[in-house]
């Protein structure tokens, strides 16, 4: 039998605690063989809820079945839902535009939903995933 | 932490540490604009010890790129670090961004 656990970091919508969720996340994610795909799929969604969706605060839930880490992005900034816009080309030198490009490229899935003046992006990651990327 | 040297007439050495997210990306441009004031537009950015780095210092680093060849110079990444090598590789600018083991490597 699986042992599921599930854990939940709240923070201001500030870039000032992206080191605290980072160290959350390498935390409660400690048995992906790739940890730095999920904490940057889940930064680049919280930096753009801060960034261009003016958020005041943020909630990242982790659930771990044992085989899947599912993680729920909230924040309360302007409705936006990162599926309906198709990711800039990689391979450009641009500055900027690279971050949905990389959220689809790492997460084996994503889910938006709005509900309750909430973004919610559902967000998951295979262990076995963990090193077949490049 | 981000700090960095001046080589010579036209060359700087920076060298970065720790993260390179959102949060830390106006730090990097200061250091940039410093070494513009300078008149230097040859750039070897030291990721050896970056623990991570984000769509943002990613963004930050294409820009210096830019604005180092538009000075006649340019910006060579010197040893990243494993996770910096897998953005790069995510958005494929490893094989666009001058990358090398060392200074010396570059300068050769």
């Amino acid at each position: 039998m699986n042992t599921t656990l599930t854990a939940t970091f709240y923070f201001p919508a500030d870039t000032q605690h992206l080191s605290k969720l980072g160290a959350f996340l390498q935390f409660a994610c400690s048995q992906h063989p790739q940890l730095i795909v999920i904490e940057l799929a889940v930064t680049e969604v919280v930096v753009n809820a801060i960034q261009h969706g003016n958020a005041h605060e943020c909630t990242v839930i982790i659930h771990d079945d044992g085989t899947t880490y599912t993680i729920i992005v909230k924040d309360d900034g302007l409705a936006y839902n990162p599926l309906t816009t198709a990711p800039l080309p990689m391979g450009e030198l641009r500055v900027g535009g690279y971050g949905l490009g990389i959220l689809h490229k790492v997460s084996d899935s994503l889910d938006y939903t709005h509900t309750g003046h909430h973004n919610q992006l559902k967000l998951t990651f295979m262990y076995t995933r963990g090193d077949n990327r490049d | 932490m981000i700090e960095f040297t001046a080589l010579n007439d036209t060359a700087a050495a920076i060298s970065v540490s720790g993260r390179l997210d959102a949060h830390e990306v106006p730090e990097f441009k200061a250091c940039l604009d410093k070494i513009k004031a300078q008149g230097l537009n040859t750039l070897y950015v030291n990721m050896n010890a970056v623990s991570f780095m984000d769509s943002s210092g990613l963004a930050a680093i294409v820009s210096g790129l830019k604005a180092a060849r538009t000075d006649g110079g340019e910006l060579y990444l010197i040893a990243p670090s494993e996770n910096v090598l897998q953005v790069l590789s995510y958005t494929l600018l490893d094989k666009i961004i001058p990358i090398y083991e060392s200074i010396e490597a570059a300068q050769a």
